[in-house]
C-alpha cells in the first residue's frame, strides 16, 4: 500500500518534468522576445559606444547561437543567476529574497481566510439546502465570483479607513514609525511574536486584514460552490444513507464520512483557485502599496527593467507547477481510486 | 406470539416541487422470527420505500402515516429520533443493492465495520476489540483472507465480495431484522447464490427475520417462506411463496409472473407487461391503482375500497375479482 | 422540440432571462453609448474637479473635472469590445486547432496537448501580464494576451468533443459518404460541440472583462485617458482614502454588473445545455 502512494508521487513528479522545462522555454523565448535588445537596454547610458554595446552583448552571450543561449540560461537558472535588475541595481535574487517573505505571508494568510470562510459556509449552505442561509450563500458566492479584489479591496478601505476609522492606513506592512523586529522567519507577525512585541504583531496583523480579504475575495466563490455541492453530493450518496441505517452517529456520519468525500471536489478546483490567487497577489499587493514580488514586479515591467519580470513569471509558474503537484498527491493520499487510477 | 416485524396501513406521500407523490397507499405486512418474506413488484412500485420507511430514512420531504410499524411487539413510531438510533444496525440492519457505492470509498472497509460495532457497544469498546469482533465475522460468513480484507478499501474489492461485507455488517450487531433490498441485483449468479446462502443461513439459524425486496421472482420463490406482491405503493397479494408464485390469485400477480421467463416452456408464454404504472403525482388515482392495466376491471374497482379475499387461511388478496 | 426545451427554460428561469437582458442593454450602450452621453468624456474642467454626484453629473467628476458617468457609459464600447475580439479570437483558434487534434489524434495531438498543458502551467493573470510586455503595452496586446490565456479552455473543450465523437455513427457514414476529414470537422464536429462552447463564451466574456480592467489597474494595456473602467478605479484609488468614493463606486459597478451578468448567463445556459449538472 505504502509503495504504490510512493510510486504514484515519483510518477506525478516525473510527469511535471516535461512542464516545468516548457516553463523554463517559454521564459527563455520571453525575455528574446521582449520589446529591446537586452544588451541596450543593459548598457543604457549617455556615453556608451558600439563597442562597448557588443562588449556587453558578448559578456551576456547574445553574440553566441540561441542554443548556446538556452544553455547559458539553463546554467543560470540552475544557479539562481536571475541577472540584475536595472532599478534597484542589485542582483534580482536578492530583491526577490527581500520581498518574498512579504508576498507568502499575505498569500498564506489570505488564502487561510478564505479557506476559513469559504469551506464551513459552504457545508451549512449544504447542511440547510434551501433555506435562507442557502440562499444568501448563493447570492454571495455568484456576487463575489463578479468582484475583482482591486475593486472590493477599495471599498473596504473607504468603509473601514475613511468612513469608520477603525483599519489602519492602508499602506504597506507597518506604519511608518513602527519598528520592524528582526528577521528571522520574514513573516511580520511571526518575527513579533518570537521577540515578544505583541504590540507590532497586532499592528501587522491589522495591516495584513483588509488586503488579505480582498486577496480572499477571488477564492472564496469557487471554494464555497464546490463545498457546498461536494457535500451535497456526499450527503445524498449511498454510503450516508447506509452510514445512518447501520446507526453511525450523525457527528461521525458528518465528519468521517460526507467530509472527506465532499473535499474531493474541493481539492480539484484548488488549483484553478491558486491560479487566480497568484494573479490576484500582483494586484492587491500594488494597490496596498505592500512590499512583495508582485509589487516589486509591476513596477519593474511598467519601468521596462525586464530580469526581474522574466525571473517572477519563471517563480511563480514554478510555484503554481509545484502547487498543482502537491494538490495530486494530497488528492491521491485522500482518496485510494485515484491510485488504482494512476 | 407476534411478529417479529408489524406494519399496518402504511401511507407515505412526498412533497415534491412537481407536486404530492402518493408513492404508499395503506401498506401492510408481516415478518415472523426466522421467516423469509419476499416484497416484489415491479420498478418503482414501492418497494425500497417501504423498507426504508421502517428505517426512518426516507428524507426529509417525506410525511409517514401509519397505524402501526411494530419491531417485536413495540411500535418504533413513538420513539425519539435519539432512542431511534439504538434500532439502526442494531436492531433493524438494511442491505443495499449496490454493495459498493453503500460503502464509504475512503474508508478501509474494516474500519466501517467497526464503527458499526462501536456505535452500538453496550459498554465502551476499545478499538483493539471491535476489529477482533469484526475479523471474527468475516471468517465466520466465511471471508477468506479475512485480517487483509479489513485493510481494503471499497473500490479493491469485487461487488460480491463487498456485498458480502454488507451481509457482514448487517449481522455484526446480531439484528432481529435484515431488511435486504435487492441485495443481488448488482451481482453474476454464482456469486448471487453465494450471497442468498449466507443471508439464508442467518434467517435460518440465527431466527433473524428477514424482508427481500426483490423484482426476481425465481430468486423470490427458491428462498423465500411468504411472498409480497406490490403495485404502485399498494399491497395486492400475500401468501405463502408456493401458493403465491404457484397460483396467483390476483390479475397483477399473474401478470407479473406471465412476464419472467422463469418455469416457461417457450418464449411464446412470456406476456410482456400490459401498460405502465400510474403517474403517483396524480389526484385521480383510482381506488384499486392496478384498475387502470387490469382486464377484469369493473367501475367498483375505481371508486370502492377494495375487499380483501382470502383463498387461504395465510393468504390475502385485495381485489373484487381475484383468479380463483 | 429541443429548441421550444431550451426557451422553457430560459422563461422558468428569470435570473438568466434578466442577465441576458442586462446584457443586451450593456451591448446597445457599447454600440450607441458614445451618442448619447452628456458630456465629452475626455473634458476636463478646473471649476468641476471632484464634485459628488448630482443633478448635472449624475455619477459626480473625477480629479480632473471630467464627468464619471459620461466616462462609465463610454468605457463600455472599448471593455465589451476587448472581451468579445479576445474571446472570438480565442474560441476560434482553440475550437479550431482542438478539433483538428482531437480527430486526427496522434503525434500532433501528442505535441500541441503538451504545449497546451504549458500554457496552462502559467496562472492566467500572470501570463497575461507577461505576455501584454512582451507584445508591447497597447489595446491591440490585452486582446492578443487574453485569447492567449483562454486558449486552452477551447481547445480542450473542442479536442475533448471530437476525439469522442470520432467514434459515432453519423461520423463515419459522413466518411463513408465521401466527406474529406476537414469538411466532416468543420460540417459535423463543430455544430455539435457548440452548446458547451457558447457557456464558455459567456463565462469568458466576463472573464475577459475583469482580466482587462485588471491589467489596466495596474497599468497595463488600456493607457490613460483613455475611459476605461479599471482606469477609472487606478485613478479614483486614492481618493477612496479621502472619501470621494464615486470616482471609483460607479466603474467598479459598472464592472461587476457586467462580469455578474455573464456569468450567471453562462450558469443559466449550463443548465439548459446540460440538464444534469444543474446546482
Ligand atoms: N424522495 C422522493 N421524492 C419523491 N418521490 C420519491 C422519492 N423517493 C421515491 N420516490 C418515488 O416513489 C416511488 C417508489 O420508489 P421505490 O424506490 O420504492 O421503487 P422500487 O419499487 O424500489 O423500484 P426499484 O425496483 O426500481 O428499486 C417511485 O415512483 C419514486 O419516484
Ligand atoms: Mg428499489
Amino acid at each position: 500500500m505504502k509503495h504504490r502512494t510512493l510510486r504514484l508521487i515519483a510518477w506525478r513528479l516525473l510527469m511535471a518534468l516535461p512542464i516545468l522545462f516548457g516553463v523554463i522555454v517559454v521564459t527563455f523565448v520571453l525575455i528574446r522576445a521582449l520589446p529591446g535588445d537586452p544588451a541596450i537596454v543593459y548598457a543604457s547610458g549617455p556615453n556608451m559606444s558600439q563597442e562597448d554595446i557588443d562588449a556587453i552583448r558578448r559578456a551576456m552571450g547574445l553574440d553566441k547561437s540561441v542554443f548556446e543561449q538556452f544553455l547559458i540560461y539553463l546554467n543560470n537558472i540552475a544557479h539562481l543567476n536571475f541577472g540584475n535588475s536595472l532599478v534597484t541595481g542589485q542582483p534580482v535574487l536578492k530583491d526577490f529574497g527581500e520581498r518574498l517573505p512579504a508576498t507568502l505571508e499575505l498569500a498564506v494568510f489570505a488564502f487561510a481566510l478564505s479557506l476559513v470562510v469559504a469551506l464551513p459556509v459552504g457545508v451549512l449552505s449544504a447542511l440547510y439546502r434551501d433555506s435562507w442561509i442557502d440562499q444568501l450563500v448563493r447570492v454571495i458566492t455568484s456576487v463575489s465570483a463578479a468582484m475583482p479584489g482591486f475593486f472590493f479591496g477599495l471599498i473596504l478601505i473607504f468603509i473601514f479607513y475613511f468612513l469608520m476609522g477603525i483599519a489602519p492606513e492602508p499602506i504597506g506592512r507597518l506604519s511608518g514609525w513602527s519598528i520592524a523586529p528582526p528577521t528571522v522567519t520574514g513573516f511580520m507577525t511571526i518575527d513579533a511574536a518570537l521577540i515578544g512585541d505583541w504590540e507590532i504583531f497586532w499592528e501587522a496583523l491589522g495591516k495584513m486584514l483588509m488586503p488579505a480579504a480582498s486577496m480572499a475575495i477571488f477564492a472564496v466563490a469557487p471554494l464555497m460552490r464546490m463545498m457546498r455541492g461536494g457535500m451535497i453530493d456526499a450527503l445524498d450518496s449511498d454510503y450516508i444513507k447506509a452510514a445512518r441505517a447501520y446507526g453511525i452517529p450523525r457527528r461521525k456520519i458528518l465528519l468521517q464520512y460526507a467530509l472527506p468525500n465532499a473535499m474531493l471536489p474541493v481539492l480539484a478546483t484548488m488549483g484553478m483557485v491558486l491560479s487566480t490567487m497568484l494573479g490576484a497577489n500582483i494586484m492587491i499587493e500594488k494597490l496596498f502599496a505592500w512590499p512583495g514580488i508582485g509589487s516589486y514586479s509591476v513596477n519593474a515591467l511598467t519601468g521596462v527593467d525586464y530580469a526581474p519580470v522574466q525571473a517572477f513569471v519563471l517563480i511563480v509558474a514554478v510555484l503554481f507547477v509545484l502547487m498543482t503537484l502537491a494538490i495530486d498527491i494530497l488528492s491521491a493520499a485522500i482518496d485510494p481510486r485515484y491510485k488504482l487510477k494512476g | 406470539m407476534t411478529a417479529m416485524l408489524e406494519i399496518d396501513n402504511l401511507t407515505l406521500e412526498f412533497e415534491t416541487p412537481a407536486g404530492r407523490v402518493h408513492a404508499l397507499d395503506n401498506v401492510g405486512l408481516s415478518v415472523d422470527r426466522g421467516e423469509c418474506v419476499a416484497l416484489v413488484g415491479e420498478s418503482g412500485s414501492g418497494k425500497s420505500i417501504t423498507g426504508m420507511a421502517i428505517m426512518r430514512l426516507n428524507g426529509p420531504n417525506a410525511r409517514i402515516r401509519a397505524s402501526r410499524i411494530a419491531l417485536d411487539g413495540t411500535d418504533l413510531q413513538g420513539l425519539t429520533d435519539k432512542a431511534f438510533q439504538t434500532i439502526r444496525g442494531r436492531r433493524v440492519a438494511m442491505i443495499f443493492q449496490n454493495a459498493k457505492s453503500a460503502l464509504n470509498p475512503l474508508r478501509k472497509v474494516g474500519d466501517t465495520l467497526t464503527d458499526i460495532l462501536r456505535a452500538h457497544a453496550p459498554e465502551r469498546l476499545s478499538r483493539r476489540d471491535a476489529r477482533a469482533r469484526v475479523l471474527d465475522m468475516l471468517e465466520m460468513i466465511g471471508i477468506r483472507e479475512a485480517e487483509d480484507r479489513m485493510y481494503a478499501y471499497p473500490a479493491e474489492l469485487s461487488g460480491g465480495m463487498c456485498q458480502r461485507i454488507m451481509i457482514a455488517a448487517a449481522l455484526l450487531c446480531e439484528p432481529e431484522l435484515i431488511i435486504a433490498d435487492e441485495p443481488t441485483s448488482a451481482l453474476d449468479v454464482t456469486t448471487q447464490v453465494k450471497v442468498m446462502d449466507l443471508l439464508m443461513s442467518a434467517c435460518r439459524e440465527r431466527g433473524v427475520a428477514v424482508l427481500f425486496i426483490t423484482h426476481d421472482l425465481a430468486l423470490a420463490s427458491a428462498y423465500c417462506d411468504r411472498a409480497v406482491v406490490m403495485h404502485a405503493g399498494q399491497m395486492l397479494e400475500d401468501g405463502p411463496a408456493e401458493e403465491v408464485f404457484v397460483h396467483p390469485r390476483h390479475p397483477y400477480s399473474r401478470m407479473l409472473l406471465d412476464s419472467m421467463p422463469y418455469g416457461k416452456e417457450s418464449a411464446a408464454d412470456l406476456k410482456p407487461m400490459g401498460g405502465n404504472l400510474p403517474d403517483l403525482r396524480r389526484d385521480d388515482l383510482p381506488a384499486c391503482r392496478f384498475a387502470e392495466r387490469c382486464s377484469r376491471v369493473q367501475d367498483c374497482c375505481r371508486t370502492q375500497s377494495i375487499p380483501e379475499a382470502r383463498p387461504s387461511e395465510a393468504h390475502a388478496v385485495r381485489c373484487f375479482f381475484p383468479h380463483d | 422540440m429541443a429548441r421550444s426545451v431550451a426557451l422553457y427554460h430560459l422563461r422558468r428561469n428569470t435570473a438568466t432571462s434578466v442577465a441576458a437582458a442586462v446584457i443586451v442593454l450593456l451591448f446597445l450602450l457599447a454600440i450607441f453609448g458614445p451618442l448619447i452621453v452628456p458630456y465629452d468624456p475626455l473634458a476636463t474642467s478646473m471649476q468641476e474637479v471632484l464634485q459628488p454626484p448630482s443633478a448635472e453629473h449624475w455619477f459626480g467628476t473625477d480629479q480632473l473635472g471630467r464627468d464619471i458617468f459620461s466616462r462609465v457609459v463610454v468605457a463600455t464600447r472599448l471593455d465589451f469590445a476587448i472581451a468579445v475580439a479576445a474571446v472570438a479570437i480565442s474560441a476560434l483558434a482553440g475550437i479550431s486547432v482542438g478539433a483538428m487534434s482531437g480527430y486526427l489524434g496522434g503525434w500532433l495531438d501528442g505535441v500541441t496537448s503538451r504545449i497546451v498543458d504549458v500554457m496552462m502551467a502559467f496562472p492566467l493573470f500572470v501570463a497575461a501580464m507577461a505576455l501584454v510586455a512582451v507584445f508591447g503595452n497597447s489595446v491591440q496586446s490585452v486582446v492578443l494576451a487574453t485569447s492567449i490565456i483562454n486558449f486552452p479552455f477551447y481547445f480542450r473543450l473542442a479536442r475533448i468533443e471530437a476525439a469522442s465523437r470520432r467514434e459515432i455513427g453519423y461520423v463515419e457514414a459522413a466518411l463513408i459518404n465521401g466527406n474529406s476529414s476537414g469538411s466532416v470537422i468543420f460540417r459535423f464536429l463543430l455544430p455539435n460541440s457548440l452548446p458547451p462552447v457558447i457557456v464558455q463564451v459567456s463565462l469568458n466574456l466576463g472573464w475577459a472583462i475583469l482580466n482587462t480592467s485588471g491589467l489596466a489597474f495596474i497599468g497595463l494595456g488600456v493607457a490613460p485617458p483613455t475611459p476605461e473602467w479599471g482606469i477609472m478605479i487606478q485613478e479614483g484609488a486614492s481618493m477612496m482614502m479621502s472619501g470621494e468614493w464615486w470616482t471609483v463606486f460607479f466603474p467598479g459597478l459598472a464592472l461587476v454588473l457586467s462580469v455578474f451578468c455573464f456569468s450567471l448567463l453562462g450558469d443559466g445556459l449550463r443548465d439548459i445545455a446540460d440538464p444534469r449538472r444543474r446546482s
